[in-house]
C-alpha cells in the first residue's frame, strides 16, 4: 500500500514525533481505564484535573496526532499546520504531567520517575514543534 | 486530598504556551521557501503564447547551463588525465635514476676490492 510505504519512508525524521504521540495516547488510554489510578498517592498531584477528563484531553491529543502524522506521512502538502498544533498541546500535556508529578511529592512526599520522563517528553515535543514549523514552512 | 493549586497549572500554561511560540518562530526562521518558479512558468504557458516562449527561453538557458556543466567535466577529465601522464613520466625518471645509484654503488665497491688486494700485494712486497 502507497501511504504506508510513504509514512515508512518518512517515520526516521518523523520518530520523535510518533513516540510523543503514541505516550500520550497510552497514557490517556490508561487512565481511561476503570481501574482507580488517581488512588495512588504518586498522582496526588493531579486530583483538581479528575482522572477522566485528564485521561481524554491527553489521550485525544495523542490520537489526534497520531492521525495527522499518519495522513501527512501518506501525503506531504497536508495536516502540517495539526501536527504543529499537536505538537504544542502535547509539549503543553507533557509540561503539565511533570509538574503534576512533582506536586505529588511536595503533597505526599513520594517522588516517582514520571517527573523526569515527561519533562524529557515535554522536550522532546518541543523538538517534534520545531521540525513540524519546519516542513510547514518548506511545503506549506 | 487537595492536589496542586489551579493557578500553579495555569501558571505553567503560560510559560509552556511563550516557549512554544518560541520553538515555532525558530523553526520557521531556519527554514526559506522555495519559490515554486518553473511550476508558475508552466501554468502560465498554459494561458498564452507569450508564457510558451517564455516557458522554451527558460529550457533553452537550462540546457545551456547543463552543457557548459558538461564542458567543465569534460576539461576536468582531460587535466586528470595530463596529471596522470606526468605523474607516469616522473616515475619512469626516478626508476633510471635509481637504476643508475645502483650502477655506482656495484662500481664504488668493485673499487673497494682492488684496493683491498692491493694493499694485500703491498704487504707482501714489504716482507
Amino acid at each position: 500500500m502507497i501511504a504506508i510505504r510513504e509514512v515508512r519512508r518518512r517515520f526516521h525524521e518523523r520518530s520523535a514525533e510518533w513516540y510523543s504521540a503514541t505516550v500520550l495516547f497510552g497514557f490517556g488510554a490508561v487512565l481511561m481505564h476503570p481501574s482507580p489510578t488517581f488512588t495512588s498517592p504518586s498522582w496526588d498531584g493531579f486530583a483538581q484535573l479528575g482522572e477522566e477528563g485528564t485521561g481524554l484531553m491527553i489521550g485525544g491529543i495523542g490520537f489526534v496526532w497520531l492521525i495527522a502524522l499518519f495522513i501527512n506521512g501518506a501525503r506531504q502538502m497536508v495536516t502540517s499546520t495539526l501536527r504543529m498544533i499537536c505538537a504544542f498541546l502535547g509539549a503543553l500535556a507533557s509540561g503539565i504531567l511533570c509538574i503534576g508529578f512533582l506536586g505529588a511529592y511536595f503533597l505526599s512526599g513520594i517522588l516517582t520517575t514520571g517527573a523526569w520522563t515527561y519533562f524529557m517528553l515535554s522536550v522532546y515535543s518541543l523538538y517534534a514543534l520545531f521540525h513540524a514549523t519546519k516542513d510547514k514552512r518548506r511545503n506549506g | 486530598m487537595e492536589g496542586i493549586p489551579e493557578w500553579l497549572y495555569w501558571l505553567a500554561t503560560g510559560i509552556g504556551t511563550a516557549i512554544g511560540a518560541l520553538v515555532v518562530k525558530a523553526g520557521w526562521n531556519s527554514e526559506t521557501r522555495q519559490p515554486p518558479e518553473t511550476m508558475s512558468v508552466i501554468a502560465g504557458a498554459l494561458v498564452d503564447s507569450e508564457s510558451v516562449r517564455a516557458l522554451s527561453g527558460e529550457i533553452a538557458l537550462q540546457v545551456v547551463a547543463i552543457s557548459k556543466q558538461t564542458h567543465s567535466i569534460e576539461a576536468l577529465a582531460m587535466a586528470m588525465k595530463e596529471g596522470a601522464a606526468t605523474a607516469r613520466d616522473a616515475a619512469a625518471l626516478a626508476k633510471d635514476q635509481l637504476r643508475a645509484s645502483d650502477q655506482r654503488t656495484q662500481a664504488i665497491l668493485k673499487l673497494e676490492d682492488e684496493i683491498k688486494e692491493l694493499r694485500h700485494a703491498m704487504t707482501l712486497q714489504r716482507r
